[in-house]
């Protein structure tokens, strides 16, 4: 082994210094190997805030896997939310939520993935709950005792008891800026709130729209 | 015993092509900066005297579009001293060194300019001098070259060549159409071709697979992976995808199995790095994805370094690497735009130049705040010339979402999230 395959100390207390069974994201603590619901309507601000969390992981070098079973993955706004796309598997499911939940078995089997992201977001409640509950259970289970985020962002609750977190964010205010022809959209300034658990405070988090080429 | 033989190309082709060129013909290949050099010894009860055997070598160099000069002699090192010097197709005789100049036999520059003002220019010129009288001036070492020009050269080929692959062949008594039959026999095959590839303590990233049909034609099957494994039950799970996807069309008659082997990954492993698939599990649960999805829909996020709106693709050939960014840079989370695919026709009331009402067949309301118009045009040198009208609307139900005008009438694009 050469010298150049060693990690430095100073990387190594790095690392030990940052903890591995949570994932702190705009004030969201939450825990590896379990299954977390992230509830919004449209335009809430849960999207950003899920590749916000991916742009955090795929910079540590973890793998990370977008289940888009909404077909709606915007791979520029990925960047700007500082998304390493190499380390990105993105599957298309053409609206598709039968192959979405396949494939998300086929993903929590294979171990090792940083965070699995099923995004659910357009898909119709109705459809949604016509799931069985013992598929969100099988998915819990898979990922207990594995480094993995499964996060599932939907409209409405579908989860139920399954999910072991579920936070419910909402847009308290948009901000635009300018007048008339002017006018731009700037910012969300969303609420965050866990549905489980005694802390149930809101956690207020500032979202961005950056305009710029990526 | 026969007489030793051997043969050489001097030619700028590349390096694997002549290789394999020398491989057609003989088992010990030795790699030169500027060409190759292989032993041929025996040839001659297959294809003639030393003259014959050149002539073919140049006619599968003409088959491969190798240019180069050929040279056969007895001697390893006047073949390739002959090829190096003489252009086009040269087997050695007694005096066919003669018109060589001494600048391509090695003779240190001093020596040479002592030899050009003594007026001696070509191996000839040398040979008219006694032997005993250059080995006083010029030292023992002077041997060497004597020898050189006069065929006596002392020079051990050493091959340097190995072939990076194995091969198992099976003739089958009766045709197999039965996948678990098939993929028993496969496994035996791998057991052996792995067993060998592991003698040389390396590991396979390729398998080719050929297949004779009932039908009297082949199926050819390659199979690559992203990094080297011996493990087994791993590639008979890869193959087993393949063959599922593309089934043969008739019954089995023969199996060829080809394993490229090359060296192993090294990986370092700590109990700090960040949690990734390991290689074999992310690859076999993407080519199960592909089986759900299709090919073209799982893949790798890339941008495209195009004005066009959504510019970006999905690279199916690539995996996620897991590479780290510790860069220290913070990103702010930023308002994303969730397409809508294929964007929503829409409805939309204006009343005096302002954007009233909007409608889709998922949600309706009416414009509470919008900003805009947003002019976008490219590619107006082409057939793909767009061009759109924008505006960013926020309706009262509480939904942001992006309206766009073209040539078709209105579309709501996507939602900010």
């Amino acid at each position: 082994m050469t010298i150049n395959n060693v990690k430095s100390l100073s990387r190594l207390r790095a690392e030990q210094a940052f903890s591995d069974e949570f994932v702190e994201i705009s004030g969201l603590r939450l825990k590896r190997g379990s299954l977390t619901e992230i509830t919004g309507a449209a335009s809430s601000g849960k999207t950003s805030l899920m590749m916000s969390l991916l742009g955090n992981l795929t910079r540590a070098g973890e793998v990370c896997a977008v289940v888009d079973v909404s077909d709606c993955f915007d791979p520029e706004a990925a960047v700007l939310n500082g998304v390493m796309l190499d380390n990105i598997l993105w599957i298309k499911c053409g609206t598709e939520l039968e192959k979405g939940l396949t494939i998300t078995d086929y993903l929590v089997q294979a171990k090792g993935f940083g965070a699995i992201w099923l995004n659910l977001n357009f898909i119709p409640s109705n459809e949604l709950r016509l799931i069985p509950g013992s598929f969100w259970y099988r998915f819990r289970l898979g990922v207990k005792g594995c480094p993995t985020l499964l996060i599932a962002t939907v409209k409405e609750s579908v989860l139920g008891p399954a999910s072991g977190k579920a936070y419910t964010v909402e847009r308290s205010r948009t901000v635009w800026n300018g007048a008339g022809r002017f006018k731009l959209l700037r910012e969300f300034i969303v609420s965050l709130r866990s549905r489980k658990g005694v802390d149930t405070h809101p956690i207020f988090s500032r979202l961005q729209l950056i305009y710029k080429d990526v | 015993m026969s007489e030793k033989l051997y043969a050489c190309v001097i030619s700028r082709a590349d390096k694997r092509e002549l290789e394999e060129l020398g491989d057609a013909f003989s088992y010990r290949i030795e790699r030169l900066e500027d060409g190759v050099l292989f032993d041929v010894s025996g040839l001659e009860k297959m294809y003639g005297r030393a003259a014959d055997i050149a002539k073919r070598i140049r006619e599968q160099m003409d088959e491969r579009g190798i240019a180069g000069d050929v040279a056969v002699a007895a001697n390893a090192q006047t073949s390739v001293l002959l090829a190096r010097n003489k252009s086009g197709t040269n087997v050695s005789t007694q005096n066919t060194l003669d018109r060589i100049p001494l600048e391509g036999i090695g003779i240190d520059y001093d020596t040479l300019g002592v030899f050009e003002a003594l007026g001696l220019r070509s191996v000839r010129d040398l040979k008219q001098i006694p032997e005993s009288d250059l080995i006083e001036r010029y030292g023992g070492g002077f041997k060497d070259v004597l020898d050189l020009i006069r065929n006596q050269a002392q020079y051990v080929l050493t091959p340097n060549f190995k072939e990076n692959y194995v091969i198992w062949s099976y003739q089958l008594d009766f045709p197999v159409n039965d996948a678990e039959q098939l993929i028993f026999i496969i496994r035996h095959g791998l057991e052996k071709v792995f067993a060998e590839t592991e003698r040389y303590g390396l590991k396979t990233e390729r398998i080719g697979m050929t297949f004779e049909l009932e039908d009297q034609t082949s199926k050819d099957y390659e199979i690559k992976v992203s990094f080297p494994t011996l493990d087994i039950k791993f590639w008979l799970r890869v193959i087993t995808l393949r063959i599922n996807s593309e089934a043969p069309e008739a019954g089995i008659t023969s199996i060829r199995l080809t394993s490229h082997f090359i060296r192993p990954r090294t990986v370092q492993k700590g109990l700090f790095s960040a949690p990734k698939p390991q290689p074999e599990s992310l690859l076999l649960t993407v080519l199960k994805i592909k089986k759900v999805v299709g090919e073209e829909n799982v893949g790798v996020p890339s941008i495209l370094d195009r004005r066009i709106p959504g510019a970006f693709t999905l690279d199916p050939a690539k995996l996620p690497r897991g590479d780290e960014k510790p860069d220290g840079k913070k990103f702010p989370p930023a308002i994303v735009l969730n397409y809508f695919t294929p964007p929503l026709p829409a409805d939309v009331m204006v009343n005096q130049n302002r954007l009233i009402y909007l409608r889709t067949k998922s949600f309706q309301g009416k414009v509470r705040e919008y900003s805009g118009v947003w002019i976008g045009s490219s590619q107006w040198w082409n057939d793909d010339n767009w061009s759109s009208r924008e505006w960013d609307v926020e309706l009262e139900e509480g939904g942001i979402y992006r309206l766009l005008r073209n040539n078709d009438g209105w579309f709501v694009t996507g939602e900010y999230d």
